[in-house]
């Protein structure tokens, strides 16, 4: 017994001493952690540039800081550049904490697979990452610009912006596999963010929405588009809507703001003789956010009348960009085809998906849109003024 | 003979482990497409007669296993070389599972390892719970079917907002032959395996338990399967589904609530690698026994660890990357193993039966 025991402890020691951690341990400092990696494509040398973001921590008097650094590596494919980061960096990279990847518009032009590739591909990248299309000249500007404080690591600050979707509406975050399930799928087209440099200061900005047809950048969605976007593919879930009323001078309003609370759009599919023609049903509610003008909205008979105008405004603005999708790009982000595929499979099947290009400039779409304002925050009139 | 005795408990969670194992890990009945969880669902109905064959078969010859049995009823001649063929083919599926769970570790999480290194990990501790005895293996798969249970729930709980239910949509895209397909893919793998089960359940406590086990064991088993299976096509959509080698993975991989749970993907291969190694020890188990029934040896702990060698050394050479194991997984599979898995049970029940009615009839004087 005393023997027995004896041994247990020995083979315990031992295995505390060999069987910690796994095959091939690497110590923390032996490596760089990236956070974010921008993909560039040089024409003239026909080759990827790859800016990496790692971090780099910084120990103040009091406090350590944590802020990012970049490195630049070329190859000729992607995953040559990665591995060429090693040259720049001196160690090795580590991928999975990384959470951004910025394609440059060009790479996109030209079809965004090879950077989609590696994403799946390598066990240590995850699938989750986010997808950025730069609208500046090169990817690699937006990530050695300087960073939105708090957080001094531009990765993690698009980071952040893309995970607030919820209250600006401006752009729709799409993760990697995302993508590329669309890509694969017969019935969806990707789209994924833009993100481009402010105006009044150089800290970047994320809006837009781009269209793809295959796998090839064909145009863009302003952020009012996107809205738009989001409300016709029942992704809507917050905002803030600016309507566009200078055009009607006869109303006495001046500007209009909504802030948008609830959205659910029904899509529906009906077949009028031969002819298929989609219903979309729009039912949203939201606060006034923003209103100056002469009318009293406490009065029932006015806010009705307001929201018939916000109706229509949204109704005219929806169809204009299914047009602009549908002669202008010929690109069904709006995954249409899944509504067909879904409603009517046999025709489908046997007829409408070999020849999609040809229905779809044909599709006929009807939509209704019924707005509620459910307040108007604090004020119940607008300021008036009597000089 | 063995005095080994195992509860219906640890009977039932053997079989689900065994039914989890490796299908949780890889993909099932992907001729269906986005129908597959209806295949799998359909699989499970047509299982069930099978079950029922091998559980009668169990059930008219109490405390004796496939060997012993296909002895009794061929013959020494005939019977020993079936015998030879469910150890084989017990041999063969060892040997499959372990290199699935060799390439899946270090597809997903060890890219630098060798693949011989979790493969010897996992046949050496095969080897000593075998060695160990059905007992204590029953035993332990109890204790981690409970430790099991949360992971899939959990999992599943935590997927629902990134679930898209146009993915399924419209049921039956595919059409009836696809799900039919599809079937016969599940049934294959992973249920039809659990015929590997009947050659080590000498053990269990009384005649009409194992009607019991297997049916159980194959609900308890097999909905949850159907369930991760829609779950994944929900997240995934079936086109990445197919693509991708080890799906259940890359979906555990998409959870991301807020900041703070993330990367719960190794709950799910510690589901899996426990499954898996039911499934190792229990193939293991059954060949050594098939073996020590052929050559007449008294016991079959004495052929364990030669077999277990054995297996290790097979799996790592029997294919040379992971697109061969799948193609082989997806092509031939099905069709060879429905020959042990359906035919042969088939076979062997109704001979068994003739034998026991022929008996029954010229007295009971010989029986038991």
């Amino acid at each position: 017994m005393k023997y027995k025991v004896t041994f247990l402890i020995l083979i315990i020691s031992f295995s505390f001493n060999f069987l910690t951690g796994c095959w091939n341990y690497r110590e923390i400092n032996d490596f760089r952690i990236v956070t974010g990696v921008a993909i560039d494509y040089d024409k003239t040398n026909k080759e990827y540039i790859l800016t990496v973001e790692v971090i780099k921590t910084i120990a103040d008097e009091n406090e350590e800081k944590m802020t990012g650094e970049t490195f630049v590596s070329n190859g000729a494919t992607i995953f040559d550049a990665i591995r060429n980061t090693i040259t720049e960096s001196g160690k090795r990279l580590y991928w999975s904490n990384a959470t951004v990847v910025i394609v440059s518009e060009e790479i996109a032009k030209r079809g965004i697979v090879p950077v989609l590739d590696m994403i799946s591909r390598d066990p240590e990248m995850r699938s989750e990452l986010l997808l950025l299309i730069s609208k500046e000249d090169t990817a690699r500007e937006i990530l050695t610009s300087k960073s939105i404080a708090p957080q001094r690591v531009v990765s993690y600050s698009l980071e952040t912006t893309l995970e607030n979707e919820e209250s600006s509406s401006n752009f729709h975050r799409v993760a990697a596999w995302m993508f590329i399930k669309d890509l694969y799928s017969e019935v969806n087209s990707p789209t994924c963010p833009g993100v481009k440099l402010g105006i009044y200061d150089e800290t970047q900005t994320i809006e837009g929405t781009t269209v793809f047809k295959g796998d090839k950048l064909v145009g863009w969605l302003d952020k009012n588009e996107t809205k738009y976007f989001l409300w016709i593919t029942n992704k809507l879930k917050g905002g803030v809507y600016n309507l566009d009323i200078s055009h009607k001078e006869n109303l006495n309003i001046k500007e209009l703001n909504l802030e948008i609370f609830h959205n659910k759009t029904k899509q529906k599919l009906k077949l009028k003789d031969e002819n298929i023609v989609i219903y979309l049903d729009i039912n949203t509610s939201g606060n006034i956010g923003e209103f100056s003008g002469n009318i009293d909205i406490s009065d029932p008979d006015e806010k009705s009348k307001i929201e018939n105008i916000i109706e229509k405004q949204i109704q005219r603005d929806i169809e204009l960009l299914i047009k602009k999708l549908q002669l202008g790009y010929q690109s069904d982000i709006l995954g249409f085809r899944s509504i067909v595929k879904k409603e009517i499979p046999d025709m489908w099947k046997s007829e409408i998906k070999e020849n999609w290009e040809k229905y779809y400039s044909e599709l006929e779409v009807n939509v209704t849109v019924d707005f509620k304002i459910r307040g108007s925050s604090n004020s119940s009139k607008p300021i008036i003024i009597r000089d | 003979m063995n005095k080994e005795i195992i509860s219906n408990k640890s009977a039932i969670s053997l079989i689900v482990l065994f039914i989890f194992g490796s299908s949780l890990i890889l993909p099932t009945a992907t001729d269906a497409g986005s129908d597959l969880w209806i295949s799998i669902l359909l699989a499970i109905v047509f299982t069930i007669p099978i079950f029922l064959i091998y559980s009668r078969i169990l059930s008219l010859y109490p405390n004796k296993d496939l060997f012993d049995i296909l002895i009794i009823v061929f013959g020494k001649w005939i019977g020993k070389f079936l015998c030879l063929l469910f150890s084989w083919f017990a041999f063969h599926l060892g040997v499959l599972v372990l290199r699935n769970f060799g390439s899946f570790i270090i597809t997903v999480s060890f890219p630098e390892t060798p693949m011989i290194v979790p493969m010897i990990f996992l046949g050496l501790l095969g080897v000593w719970v075998v060695k160990e005895g059905i007992e204590v293996l029953g035993r332990w798969s109890w204790i981690f079917f409970i430790f099991n249970a949360p992971a899939p729930t959990l999992v599943t709980l935590l997927l629902i907002p990134k679930m898209d239910f146009n993915n399924i949509l419209p049921l039956f895209y595919n059409g009836s032959k696809a799900i039919l397909k599809g079937t016969f893919s599940a049934f294959s793998f992973p249920f039809g395996e659990v015929v590997i089960l009947t050659m080590i359940f000498f053990c269990l406590s009384n005649r009409k338990s194992s009607y019991k086990v297997f049916l159980s064991g194959l609900f308890i088993g097999g909905i949850p399967l159907a369930g991760i299976s829609l779950v994944e096509i929900l997240v995934l959509g079936p086109d990445l589904y197919k693509a991708s080698y080890f799906p259940n993975h890359s979906v555990a991989t998409k959870i991301g609530l807020g900041d703070f749970l993330q990367r719960l993907e190794i709950l799910v291969l510690i589901a899996a690698v426990t499954g898996g190694f039911v499934k190792i020890s229990v193939c293991l188990m059954a060949c050594s026994n098939g073996i020590a029934k052929v050559f007449n040896l008294k016991d079959y702990r004495s052929v364990i660890f030669p077999m277990g060698l054995l297996m290790i050394n097979f799996s790592y050479l029997i294919y040379d990357n992971v697109m061969e194991q799948i193609a082989w997984a997806d092509e031939i599979w099905p069709y060879y193993a429905f020959l042990f898995q359906a035919i042969l049970p088939i076979i062997v029940f109704i001979i068994a039966e003739i034998r026991k009615s022929s008996k029954i009839k010229s007295g009971r004087n010989s029986d038991e």
